[in-house]
């Protein structure tokens, strides 16, 4: 079996002592505007703003409805403001989720795994 | 457990990419503190200085009107109750953020631009030292004007004083030492002034487990 993974800047791998190898993935949900395309921001959002929900839609599609196991959250920090081209500005609520991808012999029958 | 299993690899989601790169700057100047001499700055969007005064829920920390050439640009009161479906993680916020400056989004860029200097003060026990995840931090702990601050990379830090815990993100480490060094209240009856000690943090949280559901951790995956 292979893995194919992604490298860091320097080259080396992604590691947590507690979660092994793993890729990071900056999700993020946007809407289209006159200016092009911006995150939604989160101030006078109810979803809690674009860099939030990428990450909600995952857990939901992959996780909630989906066949990932979810392996654990930790709170990184990552909250600076971004501004976008509308105006507005989105940042995160410091959470990373980490989730499992499994191989295809881990599905369970009849599921679609390609 | 079988080692196939053990060397699964994970996939992170994170909802924000780390601190972007910046130009250098060099701060030769240091904003006004006193808000009582002049007309508010007009703002992007948000409170105004006299709103954010005026709050009395906790602390609230800056750096002035301007803060070495970078104006005030908003100042946002946020809070957040979270998503109620989600039973994985916390992510609700109750903060009050103050930020500097404007950026220009490069063309075809993903996400917007980091603004340049960041300083958000959130309730404590919403950001207590234990919430932070060890593989973030940079060293140990250290003090700063008697309050405790944890780095994270070179231009972010978190600094817990009182009964507040306050981010602050920068496009370089020198901002982000000059801007924790200018804090001042920004709110209350007799605020802090920019170089008095802030102090150790006092405050007590009820537990809370910041990781919901998490499984036992898996043995790290060994390789040859």
């Amino acid at each position: 079996m292979r893995y194919l993974t992604g490298r860091t800047s320097s080259g080396s791998y992604d590691y947590d002592p507690s979660i092994g190898y793993y890729n990071l993935a900056a999700a993020h949900h946007e809407e289209w505007s006159l200016c092009g395309h911006s995150v939604d921001a989160n101030n006078g959002s109810d979803d809690g703003g674009g860099f939030n929900m990428g990450r909600e839609d995952i857990r939901d599609n992959w996780v909630y409805s989906g066949y990932h196991p979810y392996g654990k959250s930790q709170y990184w920090d990552n909250k600076q403001h971004f501004l976008q081209c509308d105006g507005g500005t989105a940042w995160s609520s410091g959470v990373v989720m980490f989730v499992q991808i499994p191989s295809c012999g881990d599905y369970p029958p009849g599921s679609s795994c390609k | 457990m079988s080692s196939s299993k053990r060397s699964r690899p994970f996939f992170v989601l994170a909802p924000a990419v780390a601190l972007g790169l910046g130009s250098l700057f060099s701060f030769l100047a240091i904003g006004n503190l006193d808000r009582s001499s002049g007309a508010s700055p007009a703002l992007a969007s948000g409170w105004t200085v006299e709103e954010a005064s005026a709050f009395q829920e906790f602390p609230i920390y800056w750096v002035g009107d301007d803060f070495g050439g970078l104006p005030l640009r908003q100042i946002i009161r946020y809070e957040y109750a979270g998503d109620p479906t989600n039973t994985l993680y916390p992510t609700s916020e109750d903060s009050v953020t103050v930020e500097y400056g404007d950026c220009e989004i490069p063309p075809g860029a993903e996400g917007g631009c980091p603004i340049p200097l960041v300083i958000e003060t959130d309730s404590y026990c919403d950001v207590p030292p234990e919430r932070i995840s060890d593989s973030v931090k940079t060293g140990p702990p250290v003090m700063l004007r008697g309050a405790q601050a944890q780095w994270m990379g070179d231009y972010h830090v978190r600094i817990w004083t009182g009964n507040v815990s306050i981010g602050i993100w920068g496009t370089n480490q020198q901002m982000v030492k000059d801007a924790a060094e200018r804090l001042a209240g920004l709110n209350g009856s007799t605020p802090l002034r920019a170089g008095e000690e802030l102090g150790p943090p006092q405050a007590m949280c009820a537990q809370r487990d910041w990781h919901w559901n998490n499984p036992p951790p898996e043995e790290p995956k060994t390789t040859s």
